[in-house]
């Protein structure tokens, strides 16, 4: 057991933690809320500051997401949790317990690479049970237990087959299987989809779903697809040049973001004027598929058709208003009669017109 | 490991600012053992080539430049100095031929190395492994093979002398050309491999997109190959020249030991002549010329990338 | 009239030079060999298949002492330098930038660099200077030196191509620093560490002049075993102790390479 600075103790081999306050580890512990928490994290390399006062907590059993695009600083995050890095300042505890420098072998926190890191030297089954052998687990029971984390990725057959000899999507459940053997506390995911194909994407993200669900444990997934984000969390945070924009759940997200770069980088979105949205602040968004557009007649917002393009379930019509901007609408019905370069009225429904805090 | 050893907050910074900085300390061993038995030694031989020369091998005090003088000039027998080039005449005939040797390697090496570096990538590493088995081949075995070819009873002869074309053997062997055919054919992967490692990166569909139809050969390869292979020259240059103008066994074997050449000239300071300080002189002198040539090349290839 | 497309990969005159580059390298080697088995007394007359040359050879002590010598020295030499080397290349390839890089890095190229007469006299005057008389250790240790930085260079080339992250999955997987480099970096850096120590033997084994001037009578090698014997004059005994010289530095650099291919599939 492992005393970490009089707190409470971290079981190594079964990777709990039992905090000092609580005699009986089976009691109602910590409010879920502060299972992971980040307090006001910053990292800098030299002279990049990677992520700025970074503050967030994220619940136990969550399966949370962290959005981004590349450098926005998510993957630093990443490691940070997993102890790769430790923070310039501020403090990341799990429970009770401060990780913020402790070593990565000491946290129970387990990472899937997005290069998946398979040891190239062992074969799978090796691979899927060099944690649980590091905690000291026996040779036997540690092999029992990959050859059920490799059945619950459907890869029994493969057992002794090396890294190099599987595919792309087979090592990614290998590696998803060595890190899920030790059962961790919080399991961190790196772009985990990001080297497979479209159709291969789609199957592992209802299979990370299952799992996540199965085994109880508090996924933290980095991403750069916010369909992937939205699709398969509970929560997400959407990161931007090192900052957090925004955190909520993906409907929240989706449906009130709260500045352009979330609007925009989260589904698509036409950020206009509050007034012509008829908000009373500077600047505002909708969705597309919120915009109403009619022919002819009169209206408050005469615009001319720029271009219609069918793209399968809806067609996308990109529209200049008279005013200048250029709106995007995607519409159900009612396009098919719509051509480049004809006069329109647009609607933006109140309701659905979003505020945005800063532009 | 069921039981962690206790770790307070003041341990764990240590611990990760420590591994961060004891990795550089890897090399220490590796740098010391070069340092104590060559930097070293070499540094004695800087300091014995300004000592007394003994009379049987080793050297005396007091400190001299005696050495240095006895490469340009003789001391007559009144003690009087006269210039003497004979020296000065091993080292220039050395430099050119191993220059020669140079200039030989790029004209064979670099069509050599353009080729290999446009073979499909599983042909490439055949022909990288053809060109690296002499490279690393015994050079005493390789300069021996051209010793049973090229001399009086050798196959060469033999040949020439089956198909009738001479009733008497051509002195084939122990010439300047059998020296320079030596070293060339000791040293000219040196070339080659540097060669081909510049041109491995090009895109050769890019020259020949934008060279499809208006420029001709020689422009191709005059404003194409030349530019994109000369880094690679200048270090496969450096790399021919440095062991050619060192060479001992292509000048021995090959040259029968009558055309003195600067390597055999310093291995008899230390057998025959027993003179340790002028050989050392020698071998500072030779070390000065390879790092001449060193400096100016590396102030080429830096031109050539700032270009 | 149309101009041809320039073709990169049909330059005619390239192709003929690097196969007659090829026939160049490997003719005389393959001469060689085939003189090694030649049954005549005159070394480049031929007189029919026979390993009675190799027999001889085998037979001559002075010859089977300097070739125990030369495995004696090679194989110590490349323990040394191969021991010296992974630490040096993990320290030059993982340690960032940091104090003396650039000056280590050079020190570790210097016996690529200087020509060998001069480390060879070099040598001679440090040992004698300093009074180190271990007979074979003397060769041994020069030996190792030089093939140091020929260890270091397939270790590096490994270390750079090693797949990104294995270390730190490692650490993830509850590792601590010494299991990082027993379970993980050590046994993916082996293809590395056997090429490299490869290179070291066939070098070591190869040498002549360093061991010329630095061996004492008794511990003189193969290679400077063989001058001798050339400098008496061509022999057909010679030929074969040549030949063996020669397919066991060969077997060495297609084993190395074997190796330092397996690396690239991983």
């Amino acid at each position: 057991m492992c005393r970490v600075a009089g707190q409470g103790r971290i079981d190594m081999k079964n990777l709990q933690l039992i905090p000092a306050s609580s005699p009986d580890p089976t009691a109602d512990q910590t409010a879920p809320s502060d299972f992971i928490s980040i307090r006001n994290v910053t990292k800098r390399f030299g002279s990049v500051t990677a992520l700025e006062d970074v503050s967030l907590d994220i619940a136990e059993g969550e399966f949370f997401t962290l959005l981004g695009p590349s450098g926005c600083g998510k993957t630093t995050l990443l490691r940070l949790l997993a102890g790769f890095e430790y923070p310039s300042t501020g403090e990341i505890s799990l429970s009770d317990f401060d990780l913020t420098r402790m070593p990565p072998n000491k946290r129970p926190v387990n990472t899937v690479f997005q290069s998946y890191a398979l040891f190239p030297h062992l074969d799978v089954l090796t691979n899927v049970a060099f944690g649980l052998e590091r905690l000291g687990e026996g040779r036997k029971a540690a092999k029992q237990r990959a050859l059920e984390m490799l059945d619950m990725v459907q890869l029994t057959g493969f057992e002794y087959r090396l890294a190099n000899e599987l595919s792309g999507g087979q090592q990614q459940r290998v590696a998803l299987a060595r890190a899920l053997a030790p059962r961790p506390r919080i399991l961190l995911l790196d772009e985990p989809l990001s080297a497979l194909d479209l159709k291969l994407r789609r199957g592992m993200q209802s299979e990370l779903k299952r799992l996540q669900r199965a085994t109880g444990i508090t996924f933290v997934l980095v991403t750069h697809d916010q369909e992937e984000a939205l699709s398969m969390s509970d929560r997400i945070a959407v990161m931007s040049d090192g900052k957090l924009l925004q955190v909520g759940a993906p409907l929240d997200i989706y449906d009130a973001p709260r500045n352009r770069f979330v609007a925009e980088f989260v589904g698509e979105a036409n950020v206009l004027p509050g007034r012509m949205l008829g908000l009373a602040s500077p600047y505002g968004a909708i969705r597309p598929e919120r915009v109403i557009v009619r022919q002819g007649g009169a209206g408050s917002c005469p615009g001319r058709v720029l271009s219609v393009v069918f793209v399968g379930s809806v067609a996308e019509v990109e529209i200049q208003l008279n005013t200048g901007q250029e709106v995007k609408a995607r519409l159900v019905d009612g396009w098919q009669s719509l051509n480049a370069g004809e006069v329109v009225q647009v609607e933006f429904p109140h309701q659905h017109a979003r505020t945005l805090e800063d532009r | 490991m069921a039981l962690a050893e206790p770790f307070t907050a003041k341990d764990k910074v240590a611990a990760s600012a420590k591994r961060r900085n004891l990795i550089p300390f890897l090399g220490l061993p590796a740098v010391a053992v070069i340092v104590c038995f060559m930097v070293g030694p070499m540094l004695i031989a800087l300091s014995f080539s300004f000592l007394t020369a003994g009379v049987y091998g080793g050297v005396d005090l007091p400190f001299t430049i005696e050495a240095y003088r006895q490469f340009l000039f003789e001391r007559n027998l009144d003690d009087s100095l006269s210039f003497d080039n004979s020296y000065l005449v091993i080292y220039g005939r050395t430099i050119l031929l191993a220059g020669l040797t140079v200039v030989i390697s790029i004209v064979i090496g670099l069509p050599t190395a353009w080729y290999m570096a446009t073979r499909t990538p599983k042909v490439r590493e055949r022909l990288v492994l053809l060109v690296t088995i002499p490279f690393w081949t015994s050079l005493l075995v390789r300069t021996y093979c051209w010793v049973l070819i090229l001399r009086d009873q050798g196959l060469a002869n033999g040949l020439l002398r089956e198909i009738g074309l001479i009733t008497e053997p051509l002195p084939l062997l122990y010439s300047y050309g059998s020296i320079l055919f030596g070293l060339v054919y000791s040293f000219l992967p040196f070339m080659i491999l540097p060669i081909y490692a510049a041109l491995e990166k090009v895109d050769f569909r890019l020259i020949e997109a934008a060279y499809d139809l208006y420029a001709s050969r020689a422009a191709i390869f005059l404003k194409v190959v030349l530019p994109l292979a000369k880094p690679g020259v200048i270090a496969g240059s450096m790399l021919v020249f440095a062991p050619s103008v060192g060479s001992f066994l292509a000048p021995d074997l090959l040259g029968g030991g009558k055309k003195l050449m600067i390597g055999s000239l310093i291995q008899m300071q230390f057998t025959t002549s027993r003179n340790w300080s002028f050989g050392a002189a020698c071998a500072m002198l030779l070390m000065a010329v390879v790092l001449t040539v060193l400096v100016f090349a590396v102030r080429q290839s830096k031109k050539e990338r700032h270009a | 009239m149309k101009h041809r497309p320039f073709s990169w990969r049909t330059m005619p005159a390239f192709t003929a030079v690097s196969w007659v580059v090829m026939v160049f390298f490997y003719a005389p080697l393959i001469i060689l060999v085939i003189y090694g088995f030649n049954a005549n007394d005159l070394a480049t007359q031929w007189g029919g298949f026979s390993t009675k040359w190799f027999v001889k050879a085998a037979q001559n002590d002075d010859l089977v002492r300097s070739a125990t010598n030369s495995l004696i020295v090679a194989t110590s030499a490349t323990l040394g330098a191969t021991c010296l080397a992974i630490p040096a290349a993990i320290a030059f390839e993982r340690g960032g930038r940091f104090f003396g890089r650039t000056p280590g890095e050079g020190v570790l190229s210097l016996p690529l660099m200087a020509p060998d007469i001069v480390t060879a006299i070099s040598t001679l005057m440090f040992f004698s200077f300093v009074g180190i008389r271990l007979g074979l250790g003397n060769v041994i240790l020069a030996h190792t030196v030089f093939c140091i930085p020929f260890a270091v260079l397939p270790i590096r080339a490994r270390l750079r191509e090693m797949p990104a992250d294995i270390e730190d999955a490692a650490r993830d997987l509850y590792s601590g620093p010494w299991e990082v480099f027993r379970l993980v970096t050590l046994p993916a850096l082996m293809p590395g560490i056997v090429a490299g120590a490869l290179m070291a033997f066939v070098i070591s084994l190869d040498d002549f002049i360093i061991t010329l001037m630095v061996a004492e009578a008794g511990s003189t090698t193969l290679p400077v075993y063989l001058y001798g014997m050339l400098r008496q004059g061509v022999t057909p005994e010679a030929n074969a102790a040549a030949a063996i010289l020669l397919v066991v530095s060969v077997t060495c650099v297609v084993l190395a390479h074997a190796f330092a291919k397996r690396k690239s599939k991983t």
